[in-house]
Order: structure tokens, then C-alpha cells, then sequence
């Protein structure tokens, strides 16, 4: 890659240590005033998502931040970088995050352990940002076994037999994602002497890495980001643990495993070489094979979370697709996915929150009518419906242009057409709860008297979220001037694919 | 001046849906009606507004962005764009005029006319974008805001058929959307105004985006073997929204293929490819089919449903015969079935309304009852069966001469049968509600528990069988302009809606 | 001058425990810091020598020749000095938790005399600077630590101290018998960087196997490889600090220790390669980490299960060694460290379990992280540092091991290793689980959770392994550096 302009600068540290810090300290303020433990919370996510702007400015230019503490954690050495790619995931979380976290302040005001869970989110975030800032991977790897470790507290909070089971199930699934991506580092360290990002493939010339490393990149990331087989650990947490973990996960969690994957092919093997390997084929029937089995696999979940989990694996179906095409245009896409997904996915969770604690149902076949008691709830779920299964003009829409575009690049116009298949699978599974939601005899009888509908909509907080994310289902297609996340999406990917004609 | 005029009359009446939705849920319910029929009007007016224009031979274009993608979305209108969004805006106005009476004692009227109202907005769009983006973009948006209208009873009946109808939907959009993608890919662009056509090279992908359209734009228009939403969709709607669902609704899917034939592809692509042959095949099982089902139909609206979907073939067999004169009998006929079928379907609707009944057994001797209706229904079946001077013929007509023309008279035989279909399933209904009075005293009897299979649409909450009257002034006056409709212009010095038709068809030829 | 300081490393404790024999048993303030005292002389002694070592000076002194060649003799090389000083640095720790520890237990005065003498002789091990002052205070060590595995004076007890003593005093016969061989052949017992047999007869070379069979056989009983292995487990009805010190760090860890002298020191690199022994002791080894590690999965109590991982982890630190690359020898220096710092944060969690709740079994553990949450924190850092999660010092010898596995072309080692850390996955991630997140009869403390002078090392230890892990290039880097560049 054609490096820019290198800046030297503490901003990405800060960033981390922000939630970090405030993470640590709610929980141990919780122990004596839970008013300080919550604004502590917030000022976990304010304290990144103020920074975000000045991150943005000192980028101006193009330029890439960097931070090197070689001495620390031998022997890869600490080290920090924001490229273009950095920067979208970061603005992601921080917007993401901050809505989250504000329905999480809601959402878990009365439940116990809250300030353990506030605390756990904080700290969860916090290894999110690092993950996506590292320089190396080492440092990724030390934020990514960071951040699961902690969200592992987060699926367990219930502390039910369930919630417990789920929890270790996630937890082993991620020792053994960590013991991958160690021997992932081992071995490329050992190949290229670096696992420095940023040079557009470490491998000397005449190198061929060994294949073992890549498949344990893939078990690694794979793990992470639910991709199927690997994907065991994900419907039983999102069952189990409560929403606000649940969407932080689908929109967070499992962008870092995404994040992965794209510093792993595009960065450490490079284009180049993952293009001569052809080892990106083996990724490509594995997405192929996600999101078929995650959408037919939605379409029989009754539980609403469960059904929501599917979809998701199914969604980063979606995404490692658009990784695994190497083209340009497919790139893009699966970006864009990582945004449009997050938003949407969010939306739908925080949904189902809401319609838990008003109505404590969390079964499809029991939402009939909930609709006419909650109508903007359900008014957001139905938009985030409809941008799951892709219709113009949602965010959705846009991620499939560009994966469709892709799958031409890459001449293979099946994987459009299995993009659809799976397109009309999301219709099915979420057209049905809509439709009940709002309409039928039964829905009439459950939730009116007479004809008049009793209104009983979720509180505030816990609505201005939802429908923040529903409305930036389209905000950015069609509201704004610009589509940033698509500029910003173009030119991470502009700068993997420039230097590689 | 006029540039923004189709936006404008696209997005118009979807803000008005809107708007209207919030104003009678918390301001004043009872301006509901009126302000439905004004937002419905003035949306016909502007596209009214774009006669001039059009007349002097313009295309009114103007690009939007929208997406973010590689391209913008334009709205464009020529010729038959202008026509046909006319027709439709005229439907609408008048369905919206029938309305109130028809669904005096449901519920959800809020509902309805907001989704009513974006439905148009939909429609409209569909016919003034310039690209195959808008195209879609407005073609889903009809389709979804439409099967609120579907399922508008709420019961089970009719939320089966939303659903059959919802998902079909969702699925011919996703093809039309493999479509878009492959064209964009092949071409780099999506507008319909290259001269010469997007795609020009037959490929394997092209053949494959062909395939991709064809399917999603047969599933609306419902073409054989896509048709199977169609027959559960009408009965379950209300009556206007029946009449606008057969009316215009299914012909964007035949205007979605005229625009695939002529301006995404291009004639000169078909002639060295012979894709056609298969619309061609399809059209005519789907003519066949329709007509001899709609036989063995009890219920009338499903009669009708059935009877669309035979009429359908011949604007499709039109369009895929790919000669000028063809495309002249097809676009007449969309004209043609829009106003005959919507008669149709508003008359069915008045019966319900005054008596409850659904099914043909029950209607014998109804036109002594609802006497005007049942002579508008009347005047439509003629129009149906073809019998001169009706439109319905010159339709035919026109399209049995460019079979001869093209040297294939197997579709004049084609189209003379399905005619005789239409009046063995037409007639008897006329027959008997005019001739018949000791079946209807029977069928008095036995109307609580007449029905078809498990099918059938239960009662909705309509005043029950009652022998008196004629259907109200604000149902009979659309229906009966739909019923001059069918017959005033063959009577007139010139036909000007086929004057029209000859310009605009030219213009793509 | 420095050459007194091995001695007072050694002598120090062995003055101390001397004291404390003579104070009267009631006496438990005097005692206790004396005991601290005297331990903290020694760390001091052998802290104070680590200038010398960083700069590559060695100091040497040479005592009492007992016949022609056979001298008392210490040498505090690099590789001493690692054993050295985290032996004495941990039994600082050690010292101040047993205080806690042993507060309401009989016995004290032998307890204690015992504890600080056995420094004493880790010392000697750890300084000595030939085959006979090792052997000596090897014996040594097995002898004072006796009476502390069977301080319990139960039946259980007695059994495991003749079981520990006889595999002490066996190993050590073999390791005696092999004094004499590489007397005759080399006619020195000097260790020396390079080796001492190298220079051997060729004629003589068969003798070479014998001694690697016997050296090798007498500090792997102290080493915990399989199949001599069954002392380890007995041994842990020994009190927890014991358990904690002598189990984890300095018993086992003299063997370790013993292998890596004989490897490196005796041999040398280049004639352990010719000899080409250590793959069949590679085979041994592998078996050993996995079925330590598959066997403490089995365990209901507490500190059997980390008896059972010790096993296990002791095998990674002889492997690193015999695969004779600076990598592999790295790793397994590496491990010596950040294993004792980790497993003795376990095995003091599980004291203070002990102690608070008096339930050994992990099937009785159910919700005791509400009880103890610092003290589980700990534990759950000591047990991710060995699953090897960054930053915890674990990950570094890990590493080490895994790229020496993978450079000297035997993948086969970095597999098992990877393997025993999922296998560790599946025996520790329970407990924490079960701790935290599982509904039990533990209430919330209503002070502090556990006697301080047992939480503060504790949690002491505990950021300490963090800080190894996120600081290792300014800590055990330097010093593990200093004797690979002594050896390769």
C-alpha cells in the first residue's frame, strides 16, 4: 500500500483508555454511589465519541495515525494505527456505542448487577476500539481476548443455568479463537519477522506463508464473527444474555471478528498474494454456506432473539462474502454491510428489548397485535425488517448493489443470486412479525377494547434509540448530503486496492 | 418549469398519504374523505400538467440523486409514461370517489386511504422514472404499501392472500433486482434513455438478467406460472382496491416488460436472439389458462381475478410480438382493461355493499334490484368479450392484425377463443341477474352458507342481504364513467386515447 | 565481597530458621518476623547479585575441597540467577501468607523452621556451581521440605511423605551414581557454559547415554515427568503455602532446573545434538502435557486440579529446554518465571478458599466469587496468564515455545502445547465460571474478605503477573536474554 502521510499520535490510546478507565472506575464507584457508576458509563462512550471528531481532523489529508511502544508487551511491542479502515469501524462504534449505551442506562435501571454490567460494557467497548486501532497484530490480539473475556460477563449476567451454559460455551469457543490467532502470530511472525498492519503484506517475496496460519486465522476470526461452523456459541448467547449485550455483540463483537479477517487477507497476506493462493475460496464457500444456513435456520426460531442470532450469522454471511470476492466493489460492500448491518441489527434488538419489558413476551408466535400497544416500536422494527431484506431506499439496498457488482467482478453471477435466495429467506422470517404485529383478528382481541387500541409505548430512553436507528436505516441514503459511510468505505477500500492494479 | 413535475406528481401524493394519516388520526377525522379525494385529484392534475409538454413530442427529465451509488435516480416521461400515468391517477381518483361508501363500516379507514394514496404515489412513479432504478425503487414501494390494502380485512382469509401476495412480491422484486445488477454491470448505466438499449451483446448474463426481469415483472403483471397470487389477492381486497389492483397495478408489470424490450434491450437484440418466444409461449398458456379457470369460478371477484389474468396474456402477447402495430393492441388494451375490469370490479363491489353477496349463484335477478349497476356491468362484459364497437374490440383488433401482420395466425384463432371464453363466463352472470328472478328468491335462502372450498372470503362487516336499492350516487357515478368509458371513444370522431397510443408506441419503435 | 553473597543467600536462612527453632511456640510475633526477616536477607543477597549477572560478571566461591576435586562450590551464573532470584522473591510472598495461613494451626515453630530452611537449600540448588553442591542441596531440599508435607500428621499425611521421600531419595541415587561416571570421564563436576563432556573420548561416548538416562531420570522425579509423577499429588496435603511454593515453584522447579543444568551446563548444545537423545525425552514430555492436563480435567479438588496442571506446565518448560534452540530454551527460562508467578497466585487463591470457607472441593465452589471477589479475580488472572491471554505474563513463554516448535521444524510441539491450552481452557474456565456466575450458599463479605497478610501478596502476585507480561521487555526478557547469550 502507497503508506501517506504518518502522523504520530496519542489520540488512539486515549480513546481506549477512556472507556477503560471509566469502566474500571464504575464498577468500583458502584460499590458506593450507583449515580457515579452511571455517569461514568456514559462518559465511557462520550469520552471516545467526543474524540471521534478530533480523530477525523488530525486525519485530515488522508494521513494514518500511528503509536509505537516497542518495549511493552514483547515481543511484537504495543503499537497503535488508524488508517481509513480504523477510522470506520471507530466512528461506528462510538455512534453505535453511544446509542447503546444510552438504552443500556435505561434498560438495566432496576435489574440486579447492573453496575457490574454497565462496568462489563464499558470495558467491552473499550477492547472493541482497541482492536480496531492496533498496529499489529499482537496488540489485536491482546484487545480482542481482552474484550471477549469481559463480554463473556456480559451473556453470564442472568446468571441462570442457561445464561451459564451460554457463557461458557462463548467462553470456550473463544479460548479457542485465541489459542488460533496465537498460533496465527506465532507463525507469520515467524515467516515475515512483522505483524505490523499497514505495508500491504508482510511476507517477503518467495514466502509462502503456511497454510496453517490461515486456518487459524479462520478458526480465529471465524469464531469471533459466528461464521459457520464456528457459529455455535452465538444463538444460545444471544437467548440468554440480556439485549443491550446482545446488540452490542451483533453490532460490535462481531465487527471485530470481521475487522479480522480484513486486516488478516487484505493487509498482513495482501491482495496479491491471497489472490495467487486462492485461499480466499475456501472463505467463500464458508460465507456461502453461513448465510444459507443462517436464514433457513431463522426461519424456524420462535424465540424473537434466537431468530434475530440466525439472522445475524446469516448477515455476516453476507459480509465475509464481500471479503472473500477481492474485488473492489465487493469490498465496499461488505463495509457497508458492517455499517448497514450494525444499524439495522441494532435496531431490531433494542426492538425486542423494548417489547420484553412492555409486554414480557419474547415469543414470535406471542407478539400478534403488539404493534397497536407499542406503534413506534414496531414502526422501527418494521423499517429495520425492511432493510434486512433490501428493499430501496434502506441502507441494505446499497450493501447489495455493491456485493452484486462484486460477485460480477469476480464472475460469478450465482452468489447474487444466492444473496437474493437469502434476501427473500429475511422476508420470511421477519415479514410474519410485522404482519402480526399489526394486523389480524387476534392481534384486535389481545390489545383492544371495543376498537379502541390501548397505547402503551415503550419509555423514552428507551424509544429515542430504537428509532435513532431505524431512521439511520436511512438517514444516510437519502436524508443526508452524503453518504459518509459509503465515502468512508470507499476509500478504506480504495486504499487496499490502489496499490494493487 | 415542467421538469420537476414528475417528481413531483410521484412523491406527492406518498407525502399526502403520509401527512394524511397524521391529520385524521389527531386533528379532524372527519376531512378524511375529502381531503383523500383532493390529494388523489391533485395528483391527477399534475400529471395532467405535463400534458403540453408531452404533446409537443418533449421528455421531461430530471436527475436526483439519491443513493449514493455510481448513478442517480432521474425521472423521465415520454409518451406512453405520460399515458399510461394518466390512466392510472384517473383510476385512482375515481376509486378514491368510491370509496368512502364501500367501506362505510369497516374499520381502519385511516389506514387505508394513507396506503391507498402512497400506493398511487408508487404507481405513478413506477411510469415517470427514466431509469430502471426508480423503476424499482417506485415498483416495491407500490407493492408493499399495496398489501396493506390486500390484507385490510384482517381476517384470516385475507391474510393469507396478503401474504401469498406479499412474498411473490418480495421475490419479483429480488429478480428484478438480479436484473438490475447484471444490466448495470454490462452496461454501466441503468437509464432508459441510450438510444440503441443498455444491452447489447446476448451473453450468458444477459440472458440471466432477462430471466431475472422477466420473473419479477411476470409475477405482478401475473403471468402463467406466476399468476398464483393473483386469484386469492382480489377477492381478499376491498373493491377499489381490487379495481386498481387488475386495473393498473398488474400492468406495471407489462409496462416494466415494454421498458426490458425496448429500452434496457432493444428490438435489435431480440431479432438476433429470439428471447421473446418464450413471453410469447407464456402469454398465451396464460390467456388459455385464465379464461378457462375463470369458469369454474363461483365467487365474482375471484371470476374477475381469473379473468385478469387472461387479459393480462393478450397485453403481454402484444408486447412480445414486437411489432409496432402489437404494441398499439397491447397498451390499448391496458387502457382498455383498466376501465373495463375497474367497472367490473366496482360493480361487484356495489353488490357487496348492497347485498352482501359474493357468489354468481347467489345474484340471479339482481339487475331488477340494482338496475344501473348491473347495466354498467353489463356494458364492461361486453367490452370484455370484444363485441364491436366496444373498446375490447379495437383492442383486439388491433392486435389479430399485426398477428396477420407478422404472418401468425395461430393468435387470432388464440384470441377469437378466449373471447368466446369470455362470454361463456361473462353472459350467464348477465343472464341471470336480468332474466332470472325465481333463483335469486332461492339463493336468498341459501346465501349464508354458499361458498367456495375453503377459499372463500367470509362476510365483512357490510349491512346485511337486503333486497332494496340501487348502490349509492358516490359508487355508481366512477362506475358508471369506467362503463361509458368502455364504449364513448370508438363512438367519437376520433379515437384519441388510440390517436395517443399510435404516437407514443411510435416513438420506441 | 560478592563472593559472600551466594553464602549469605544461603546462610540467611539457614541462621533464621536456627533462631526460630529456639523461640518458644507461643512466641508468634517474634517467629513470624524473624521468619520474614531471614527471607528477606536472602532476597536481598540475591537480589543484590543481579548487577553482577546483568553485566555478565560471575561470582564464584569456592569452599571446603572434600577430596582432590570435589569441592562445595557456588557460581552464580545467569541461569542460577533466574531460579535464584524468583525463588527468592516468591518466598518472600510465600512467608507473609503463611503467617495468615498458619495463624490458627498447630506446629507452628517446626512449620516455620522448615520453611525458611528449605530456602536455604533452593538457594544452594540454585547457586551451586558443579554437580556436587547441586546434588547436595538437592538432597538437602528434599530433606527439610519432609517434615512440611507431612505437617498435617495425619495418616494421609505420613503416606505422602514416605512417598515423596522415597522418589526424592531415588532420584537422587541415580543423580548420585551419575557423579561418578562424569567424574572419571571429564574429570571435573564444574559446570561451565558450554559443557563438560564434550570434550569426551569418543570411545567413551556409550557412557554419555548412560549418564543422560540417569541425570535425566533423577531430576525428573523432582520434575514431575510421567510416569514419576505420583508424588505430586499425594504431596498436596501439605499446607497450601507449601503446596504453593514447594509444589509450584521450588521443588519441581529445582528439577526443571536440574535437566536445564545438565542439558546446558554438563552437555552443551553441541553434544547433546549429536547424542540426538532428546527426541525419545520429547515423546515422554508431550505424553506428560497432555495427560497432565487431560487428568487434572478429572479433578474434584481443588488443589489436586492444579497439582495436575503443574505436571502439565512443568512439561512445557523441559520441552522448551530439549529442543536446544535459543527459542526453546527461552521459552522454557520464560516459563519458569511466569509459572511460578501464576501458580502461586492459584494455589494462594485456593488457600485463602481454604481458609475462609474450609471447602476443597470445586463441586462445593458454586457462587464464591460473591464471597471472594478479589481473591477469585486473582485466581481468574492466574488461570487465563496460564491459558496464555495477553497481557498476563503466560503468553510469553508461549510464544517462545511455540516459535521454537515451529523454527526447529517439529510443529508436533507447538500442537501439544496449543492442545494443552485448550485442554487448560476446559479445567479452569469452570471454576471461574462456577464462581461468578452460578447461584451458591456464599453471602457477601461484611469486611475484608480474607486475612490480609494472605489477599495482599495475593493480589500483589496477581498484578505482578500482569505486569511481567505487559513490562517483559524491561523484566524477565534482559534476564533470560543474559543466558542465552551465555549458551548460544
Amino acid at each position: 500500500m502507497t503508506s501517506n502521510a504518518v502522523t504520530a499520535s496519542a489520540l488512539p490510546l486515549v480513546m481506549i483508555l477512556i472507556p477503560l478507565g471509566c469502566g474500571l472506575a464504575a464498577l468500583a464507584a458502584g460499590l458506593v454511589s450507583e449515580k457515579a457508576a452511571r455517569l461514568l458509563f456514559m462518559a465511557s462512550v462520550l469520552g471516545p465519541a467526543a474524540a471521534a471528531p478530533l480523530l477525523l481532523k488530525e486525519m485530515a489529508g488522508g494521513k494514518t495515525l500511528v503509536l509505537k511502544f516497542a518495549q511493552l508487551l514483547p515481543p511484537g511491542g504495543l503499537s497503535f494505527r488508524v488508517d481509513h479502515l480504523s477510522l470506520f469501524m471507530v466512528l461506528l462504534f462510538c455512534l453505535y456505542g453511544l446509542i447503546v449505551f444510552v438504552y443500556a442506562l435505561e434498560f438495566m435501571k432496576d435489574r440486579p448487577g447492573r453496575i457490574r454490567f454497565w462496568g462489563g460494557m464499558s470495558l467491552t467497548l473499550a477492547g472493541c476500539l482497541g482492536v480496531v486501532m492496533a498496529g499489529d497484530l499482537f496488540t489485536l490480539f491482546l484487545f480482542f481476548e481482552f474484550m471477549s473475556v469481559i463480554f463473556f460477563i456480559l451473556i453470564a449476567h442472568q446468571k441462570t443455568p442457561e445464561a451459564s451454559a451460554a457463557a461458557m460455551k462463548f467462553l470456550f469457543m473463544t479460548i479457542i479463537a485465541g489459542v488460533a490467532l496465537f498460533l496465527g502470530c506465532v507463525l507469520t511472525y515467524l515467516q515475515a519477522g512483522t505483524v505490523c498492519f499497514g505495508q500491504g503484506g508482510v511476507f517477503p517475496a518467495g514466502v509462502v506463508p503456511a497454510f496453517a496460519a490461515f486456518v487459524a486465522f479462520m478458526v480465529a476470526f471465524g469464531i469471533k464473527s459466528a461464521m459457520f461452523p464456528m457459529h455455535l456459541w452465538m444463538p444460545d448467547a444471544y437467548t440468554f444474555a440480556p439485549i443491550p449485550a446482545a446488540a452490542l455483540s451483533s453490532g460490535m463483537l462481531l465487527k471485530t471478528g470481521v475487522y479480522g479477517f480484513i486486516r488478516v487477507l487484505y493487509d498482513l497476506y495482501g491482495l496479491k498474494l491471497v489472490s495467487e493462493l486462492h485461499w480466499n475460496n475456501l472463505l467463500l464457500g464458508l460465507a456461502c454456506v453461513t448465510i444459507l444456513y443462517g436464514s433457513l435456520n431463522a426461519v424456524v426460531q420462535d424465540n424473537l432473539n434466537r431468530r434475530l442470532a440466525y439472522s445475524g450469522i446469516a448477515q455476516i454471511g453476507y459480509i465475509l462474502l464481500g471479503i472473500s470476492l477481492l474485488t473492489e466493489n465487493g469490498f465496499i460492500g461488505n463495509l457497508y454491510h458492517v455499517f448497514a448491518h450494525a444499524l439495522m441489527k441494532g435496531c431490531l434488538f433494542l426492538c425486542a428489548g423494548a417489547v420484553l419489558v412492555g409486554t414480557g413476551k419474547q415469543k414470535v408466535s406471542e407478539l400478534g397485535g403488539v404493534g397497536l400497544r407499542m406503534p413506534l416500536t414496531m414502526l422501527a422494527f418494521t423499517v429495520a425488517s425492511v432493510t434486512a431484506v433490501g428493499l430501496p431506499p434502506f441502507n441494505v439496498f446499497v450493501t447489495k448493489w455493491y456485493l452484486g457488482q462484486g460477485a460480477l467482478d469476480f464472475g460469478q453471477p450465482l452468489f447474487l443470486v444466492l444473496l437474493l435466495v437469502s434476501s427473500m429467506l429475511n422476508a420470511a422470517y421477519y415479514l410474519p412479525i410485522v404482519i402480526s404485529a399489526f394486523l389480524g383478528e387476534k392481534a384486535l382481541r389481545q390489545h383492544t377494547i371495543g376498537r379502541q387500541v390501548r397505547i402503551k409505548e415503550a419509555s423514552p430512553v428507551l424509544l429515542i434509540p430504537i428509532l435513532l436507528l431505524a431512521f439511520g436505516s436511512i438517514a444516510f441514503t437519502v436524508v443526508a448530503p452524503h453518504n459518509w459511510p459509503l465515502e468512508l468505505a470507499r476509500a478504506a477500500a480504495q486504499a487496499f486496492f490502489a496499490a494493487t492494479p | 418549469m415542467y421538469a420537476n413535475l414528475p417528481a413531483l406528481a410521484a412523491l406527492f401524493p406518498i407525502a399526502g398519504g403520509l401527512a394524511l394519516y397524521f391529520i385524521t388520526n389527531y386533528l379532524n377525522v372527519r376531512i378524511r374523505e375529502p381531503l383523500a379525494l383532493a390529494i388523489s385529484g391533485t395528483t391527477l392534475f399534475l400529471v395532467a400538467l405535463m400534458f403540453p409538454p408531452i404533446l409537443d413530442g418533449q421528455t421531461l427529465e430530471a436527475g436526483y440523486r439519491l443513493f449514493h451509488l455510481p448513478l442517480s435516480i432521474t425521472f423521465r416521461v415520454d409518451g406512453i409514461g405520460f399515458f399510461l400515468s394518466l390512466l392510472a391517477s384517473f383510476l385512482w381518483f375515481l376509486a378514491t370517489l368510491y370509496s368512502p361508501r364501500y367501506l362505510a363500516h369497516s374499520h381502519a379507514h385511516d389506514r387505508y386511504y394513507a396506503f391507498l394514496l402512497m400506493a398511487q404515489g408508487g404507481c405513478v412513479g413506477v411510469m415517470v422514472t427514466g431509469d430502471l432504478l426508480g423503476l424499482f425503487l417506485f415498483f416495491e414501494f407500490m407493492a408493499l404499501t399495496t398489501y396493506v390494502l390486500i390484507a385490510h380485512e384482517e381476517d384470516a382469509y385475507s391474510l393469507f392472500a396478503g401474504a401469498k401476495y406479499l412474498y411473490l412480491t418480495v421475490a419479483g422484486g429480488l429478480a428484478i433486482f438480479f436484473g438490475l445488477v447484471v444490466t448495470y454491470y454490462l452496461a454501466g448505466s441503468v437509464s432508459f434513455a441510450r438510444p440503441g438499449g443498455l444491452i447489447t451483446e446476448p451473453s450468458g448474463l444477459a440472458l440471466a438478467a432477462f430471466i431475472g426481469f422477466l420473473i419479477g415483472f411476470g409475477i405482478k403483471a401475473g403471468m402463467f406460472p406466476l399468476h398464483v397470487w393473483l386469484p386469492d389477492a382480489h377477492p381478499a381486497a376491498p373493491a377499489p382496491a381490487s379495481a386498481l389492483l387488475s386495473g393498473i397495478m398488474i400492468k406495471t408489470g407489462a409496462y416494466g416488460l415494454i421498458r426490458i424490450f425496448h429500452n434496457v434491450y432493444s428490438l435489435r437484440f431480440f431479432e438476433a436472439v429470439n428471447w421473446e418466444i418464450c413471453v410469447v409461449i407464456l402469454a398465451s398458456v396464460t390467456i388459455l389458462l385464465g379464461s378457462a379457470l375463470a369458469i369454474l369460478q363461483d365467487n365474482l371477484k375471484r371470476r374477475l381475478a381469473y379473468s385478469s389474468i387472461a387479459q393480462i396474456g393478450y397485453i403481454l402477447l402484444g408486447i412480445s410480438l414486437l411489432s409496432e402495430r402489437a404494441l398499439v393492441g397491447a397498451v390499448y388494451h391496458i387502457f382498455t382493461h383498466a376501465l373495463m375490469k375497474g367497472c367490473l370490479f366496482l360493480c361487484a363491489g356495489a353488490i357487496i355493499v348492497q347485498t352482501g353477496k359474493k357468489n354468481i349463484s347467489e345474484m340471479g335477478g339482481i339487475g331488477f334490484h340494482m338496475p344501473l349497476t348491473m347495466l354498467c356491468f353489463t356494458l364492461a362484459s361486453f367490452s370484455m368479450v370484444g363485441i364491436p364497437p366496444f373498446n375490447g374490440f379495437i383492442s383486439k383488433w388491433q392486435l389479430s392484425m399485426a398477428a396477420l401482420e407478422l404472418n401468425r395466425p395461430i393468435f387470432v384463432a388464440l384470441l377469437i377463443l378466449s373471447s368466446l371464453l369470455n362470454a361463456v363466463y361473462y353472459f350467464p352472470i348477465i343472464i341471470a341477474a336480468f332474466f332470472n328472478r325465481r333463483s335469486e328468491a332461492e339463493s336468498g335462502a341459501h346465501a349464508v352458507h354458499g361458498g367456495h372450498g375453503g377459499h372463500t372470503p367470509p362476510e365483512i362487516s357490510a349491512p346485511g342481504p337486503s333486497l332494496a336499492g340501487e348502490a349509492p350516487w358516490e359508487m355508481l357515478v366512477p362506475t358508471a364513467i369506467l362503463a361509458v368509458g368502455c364504449f364513448i371513444f370508438a363512438l367519437t370522431p376520433v379515437n384519441w386515447p388510440l390517436e395517443m397510443i399510435k404516437t407514443v408506441t411510435h416513438g420506441l419503435f | 565481597m560478592p563472593g559472600f553473597l551466594p553464602l549469605a543467600a544461603v546462610l540467611f536462612p539457614l541462621a533464621g530458621a536456627l533462631i526460630i527453632r529456639f523461640i518458644h511456640e507461643e512466641k508468634s510475633a517474634w517467629r513470624s518476623s524473624i521468619a520474614v526477616g531471614a527471607i528477606i536477607l536472602t532476597f536481598a543477597s540475591a537480589a543484590s547479585m543481579l548487577p553482577y549477572t546483568m553485566r555478565g560478571e560471575i561470582i564464584e566461591v569456592r569452599l571446603i575441597p572434600l577430596v582432590e576435586n570435589l569441592h562445595i562450590y557456588f557460581r552464580v551464573d545467569s541461569l542460577g540467577m533466574i531460579f535464584g532470584i524468583v525463588s527468592s522473591t516468591l518466598w518472600v510472598f510465600a512467608m507473609i501468607y503463611s503467617i495468615g495461613y498458619m495463624a490458627r494451626e498447630h506446629g507452628q515453630r517446626s512449620y516455620f523452621t522448615f520453611f525458611v530452611l528449605s530456602a536455604s537449600a533452593t538457594m544452594g540448588v540454585a547457586f551451586a556451581g558443579n554437580l556436587f553442591t547441586l546434588y547436595i542441596f538437592y538432597e538437602y531440599l528434599a530433606i527439610c521440605t519432609y517434615p512440611l508435607v507431612v505437617h498435617a500428621q495425619t495418616r494421609e499425611a505420613t503416606r505422602a511423605g514416605i512417598k515423596y521421600i522415597s522418589y526424592s531419595f531415588g532420584g537422587g541415587a541415580l543423580i548420585f551414581l551419575s557423579l561418578f561416571a562424569i567424574l572419571s570421564l571429564a574429570g571435573t563436576l564444574d559446570f561451565a557454559p558450554g559443557g563438560i563432556l564434550g570434550s569426551v573420548d569418543p570411545a567413551d561416548r556409550g557412557w554419555l547415554v548412560v549418564i543422560f538416562v540417569l541425570c535425566i531420570a533423577g531430576f525428573s522425579t523432582k520434575a514431575a515427568v510421567m510416569p514419576l509423577h505420583s508424588w505430586l499429588p499425594s504431596a498436596m496435603v501439605a499446607p497450601t503455602p507449601v503446596s504453593a511454593l514447594l509444589h509450584a515453584v521450588a521443588i519441581v522447579k529445582a528439577g526443571v532446573f536440574g535437566i536445564t543444568r545438565v542439558f546446558y551446563s554438563l552437555y552443551g548444545v553441541e553434544t547433546l545434538r549429536e547424542l540426538n537423545l532428546t527426541g525419545y525425552l520429547a515423546v515422554v514430555i508431550c505424553f506428560t502435557i497432555i495427560a497432565g492436563s487431560v487428568m487434572a480435567i478429572k479433578q474434584d479438588v481443588l488443589k489436586l486440579r492444579l497439582a495436575y496442571s503443574t505436571i502439565g506446565q512443568l512439561g512445557y518448560i523441559t520441552l522448551g529446554t530439549l529442543m536446544l534452540t535459543p527459542f526453546g530454551l527461552a521459552g522454557g527460562l520464560l516459563h519458569i518465571i511466569n509459572h511460578a508467578f501464576l501458580k502461586i497466585t492459584l494455589f494462594f487463591c485456593a488457600g485463602i478458599i481454604i481458609t475462609v470457607t474450609g471447602k476443597t472441593s470445586l463441586s462445593d465452589l458454586a457462587g464464591v466469587g460473591r464471597r471472594l471477589p478479589l481473591t477469585m479475580l486473582a485466581f481468574s488472572i492466574g488461570a487465563f496468564g496460564l491459558m496464555g491471554m495477553l497481557p498476563i505474563c503466560g503468553y510469553l513463554s508461549k510464544y517462545y515455545l511455540l516459535t521454537a516448535g515451529f523454527s526447529a521444524g517439529k510443529p508436533v510441539y507447538a500442537y501439544v502445547i496449543l492442545m494443552s491450552t485448550v485442554l487448560n481452557s476446559i479445567y479452569y474456565l469452570p471454576i471461574i465460571v462456577n464462581a461468578f456466575f452460578k447461584q451458591g450458599l456464599f453471602e457477601r463479605p461484611r469486611s475484608i474478605e480474607a486475612p490480609l497478610t494472605m489477599l495482599v501478596p495475593t493480589v500483589i502476585l496477581a498484578v505482578a503477573a500482569v505486569a511481567l507480561g505487559l513490562f517483559a521487555g524491561y523484566t524477565t526478557i534482559p534476564l533470560v536474554n543474559a543466558v542465552i547469550r551465555t549458551i548460544f
